[in-house]
């Protein structure tokens, strides 16, 4: 079909131009989206839990502090090449993922997000009272000091595609499907074979893994480390900021939502402590009055999809 | 010798402290099946409401409380109004998520206004101990922290038990449409609640203000101990709210006892998962 | 005393009601029949406020109602005895009752009107202060009557109050209807029971598909023009 043509060849272009873009960008931009990459990584990730699966997280942080730990510890201590602190960093999350799944699937709905956030709080402090890592005092990241903005840019720039394709073939694929028969009907879907606890369980893990690698490439910009901030709720926070304002299930919703956000961040940058609030009441106001988010709402007045995850 | 029971009975009276903390909690939840994420700031607001009535009339922080409830309920009446109700009917998610979005509103406005410096109510109730019989030594001010729990918890049982208020409130969690049918405006009774569930974070604010010291992200950890305390012993169920604030408070101070003080947010954590795991509804849940 | 124009309801995209026109008079004991899925339910669900009408009027006592919430109709006289009962489980017989003088025209009269529905149930006030959850079926029955008299309803709704009892005990609890309705209070039933229900009222309707096939003095129907009305035969 003509349209399906015509959006490869605008998402084709449109990469082309990503992919060139330190090489004509100044370098601000750059940092710019990089950190959009990143969170749209990481949303892609929340969006798949609660917006398909029906998992709401209050703990994906969890795996951002496990990520980054696991860089700035294979790094520092065991000079460990970057690459591969960044895949271990998401190998580590999947094995926690994987350690408290058994519990933690037991726990429905609001039980759920409260335990993902208990086990993160948890870490948290865990992390605070271990020696290993210093403490609250935190880690310096000195390895990734020598990196150019260019080798971060172009892993976050991996990571920000290659999750959105992910999400989308997940979604076209038999996983995908049976996903969207559990969120309209639990029961039934359950009576057709489809094994409700394995399916979820595999986004849950993949989200882990996906979320480790960015916080890898997270914490290789910011270079410092901290218990508290790594495994603090902030960042769920800003995860259902940028999910709710894009869209709530939909494929879209977080590349849109995470755009707006880092522009609000540098915008609000000067007003230290309005942000997190300022993010906060925007949240609550789109709930009540554009509970799908941009890209849903806009999904339901002109039914068009970037990208359509629905068999035509 | 006894005092190896100190940590025992501690645990006891700081479990009269947490369970005042999560009976608002619990009430919402049973209530309206709603879990209030907003409940922990809802508490150290209180406290620093408390801390502005100190400064400005120099009254002991338990005098405070005639100031800080009525504001909490007030507080409470409106935000159940204007922006839970609004939500009425459309499930759990978008409640949590206004809950939370509200929480984090909450705790970086009491940052911007009150620095990130600790604070607490000062009164000189903690630094005297009983002494009981010369068996063991018991901080005052944990006593006041029970009684207060014990004197909080009983109002709301007489409350929920004798007054059409009350039992509009009781009967509008069995089933709404017949509590509709009787003339119950629901949205208002919920208001009310809401209301009066922040009365009892105001009054758990202000213990917790005088017993430990508070900072504006400490909601977060008290909201956690509200649902270790509800969970623990079942929600919606006013003695098991009691209950699980007991088992809370010694598992705590047990544990700091046993392992080390870095543990007592942890093991109450971990014991927390547990029951979470094994035993979501509590040990007297309704569900 | 209640009286009903045009009215059409929808669940969703799906048209419950279509049309529908409805008198009833003062003291008068009006009944509504029809197949399962008819609209009977759905019909005292919009009178009582639970449902909103997409279009058409609902009058009591002169006043409009159909825009009105359920607190205020019942503040107003009007009352449902809900289908499947619907007591509040965890209060007491007693705090049952009195939930259901809560409206303050209600509130007044309470010790009168607890006092009249211990005499038209003497077995509620052997109860009353047993957990609602602990009453019999016949028991919760007249526990949800008794509760809707203390509103001091003009007008009281039953929905399907004969569900899951002995016949003996329906008997008793239509005996007692029409004690009710001696009182001036006017009285509208949905009922299964095609018999009983002509039997007791004088002025019938019979829904099929959301629609009204047949009105009248249930007196002057013939078999077949009832099963007609019902099935479309």
């Amino acid at each position: 079909m003509a349209s399906n043509w015509i959006r490869l060849i605008i998402i084709i272009l449109f990469l082309i131009a990503l992919i060139t873009l330190p090489l004509w960008a100044s370098r601000y931009i750059v940092s710019v989206l990089l950190l959009i990459y990143l969170y749209m990584t990481a949303a892609s990730m929340w969006n798949l839990l609660a917006g398909y699966s029906g998992l709401i997280s209050l703990g994906q942080q969890m795996f951002i502090g496990i990520g980054g730990y696991t860089l700035a510890v294979l790094s520092i201590y065991y000079g460990i090449p970057i690459f591969l602190c960044i895949l271990l960093g998401g190998v580590i999350s999947v094995i926690l993922a994987i350690l408290i799944s058994q519990p933690i699937f037991r726990m429905k709905g609001v039980y759920f997000a409260i335990g993902t956030w208990i086990i993160a709080e948890a870490l948290g402090i865990s992390f605070s009272n271990w020696g290993y890592v210093r403490y609250g005092m935190g880690l310096f990241i000195q390895p990734a000091y020598k990196l150019s903005m260019s080798f971060i840019y172009y892993a976050a720039l991996i990571l920000g595609v290659g999750s959105i394709v992910l999400v989308y073939l997940l979604l076209r694929s038999n996983l995908g499907l049976a996903l969207m028969a559990i969120r309209d009907d639990d029961i039934a879907s359950e009576v057709m074979g489809v094994n409700i606890f394995r399916c979820k369980l595999t986004c849950f893990l993949i989200s882990a893994f996906v979320t480790g690698l960015a916080a890898g490439v997270l914490y290789l910009n910011t270079i410092f480390i901290q218990p508290f901030e790594a495994f603090g709720i902030g960042w769920t926070v800003k995860l259902l900021f940028i999910v709710i304002i894009g869209g709530l299930g939909t494929v879209e919703g977080p590349i849109l939502g995470a755009v707006i956000f880092v522009l609000l961040q540098q915008f609000l940058s000067e007003y230290v402590g309005f942000n997190l609030i300022i993010l906060g009441a925007i949240t609550i106001l789109t709930i009540f009055f554009a509970p799908r988010g941009i890209i849903g709402t806009f999904h339901e007045k002109f039914l068009l999809e970037l990208f359509p995850i629905r068999r035509q | 010798m006894l005092t190896s029971l100190e940590p025992l009975i501690n645990g006891i009276l700081l479990g009269g402290l947490y369970a005042v903390i999560g009976i608002g909690l619990s009430m919402i939840f049973g209530i309206m099946k709603q879990v209030n994420l907003a409940h922990g700031e809802l508490m150290i607001l209180a406290s620093y409401f408390s801390l502005i009535f100190i400064q400005l009339l120099g009254l002991h922080p338990l005098l405070t409380v005639f100031f800080v409830f009525p504001a909490l309920f007030i507080l409470g009446y409106l935000l159940q109004t204007l922006l839970f109700n609004r939500v009425l009917g459309k499930g759990m998610e978008p409640y949590l998520m206004i809950s939370f979005g509200l929480s984090i509103i909450l705790q970086n406005a009491l940052l911007l206004l009150f620095t990130p410096d600790a604070r607490s109510l000062k009164t000189g109730l903690i630094i005297q101990t009983l002494d009981v019989y010369g068996l063991f030594h018991v901080p005052v001010i944990y006593l006041v922290d029970f009684a207060g729990g014990v004197l909080m918890i009983g109002c709301l049982h007489l409350f929920m038990k004798r007054t059409y208020l009350g039992r509009a409130i009781r009967a509008s969690a069995d089933d709404l449409s017949a509590s509709k049918l009787m003339g119950i405006n629901i949205k208002r009774v919920y208001a009310l609640a809401m209301g009066i569930a922040a009365v009892t974070a105001a009054m758990s604010g202000v213990l917790v203000g005088m017993t430990f010291t508070f900072y504006p992200h400490s909601g977060t950890q008290y909201l956690i101990i509200a649902f270790g305390v509800v969970i623990i012993g079942g929600m919606g169920s006013l003695p098991g709210t009691f209950l699980g604030g007991l088992i809370l408070g010694i598992s705590q101070l047990v544990g700091a006892q046993l392992i080390g003080p870095g543990f007592q947010l942890l093991s109450g954590y971990l014991i927390l998962l547990i029951v979470l795991t094994i035993r979501p509804q509590g040990l007297l849940g309704k569900r | 005393m209640l009286e009903i124009k045009n009215l059409d309801v929808y669940y969703g995209g799906f048209q419950a009601l279509s049309n529908i026109g409805l008198e009833a008079g003062n003291a008068q004991i009006v009944s509504i029949l029809g197949a399962n899925g008819a609209g009977k339910s759905t019909l005292l669900k919009t009178i009582a406020g639970l449902l909103k009408a997409r279009s058409g009027t609902i009058h009591f006592e002169e006043k409009k109602i159909d825009h009105l919430e359920s607190h205020d109709i019942v503040n107003l006289g009007l009352a449902l005895v809900p289908e499947g009962r619907k007591i509040f489980g965890s209060l007491t017989v007693l705090e049952n009752l009195l939930m259901g003088s809560y409206t303050a025209r209600a509130r007044k009269r309470k010790k009168e009107n607890l006092e009249n529905v211990f005499q038209l149930f003497p077995r509620l006030k052997e109860r009353s202060d047993q957990m609602g959850t602990n009453l019999s079926g016949g028991e919760q029955q007249m526990l949800a009557i008794g509760r809707a008299l203390m509103s001091q309803p003009n007008l009281i709704i039953f929905d399907e109050i004969s569900l899951g009892l002995s016949p003996l005990v329906v008997k008793m609890l239509y005996e007692t209807i029409k004690r009710i309705n001696q009182e001036r209070v006017t009285v509208m039933l949905v009922e299964q029971d095609v018999k009983r229900s002509l039997k007791t009222a004088n002025m019938a309707y019979v829904l099929q598909e959301g629609k009204v096939s047949l009105k009248g003095n249930p007196k002057n129907f013939t078999e077949k023009e009832v099963k007609q009305a019902y099935f479309g035969l």
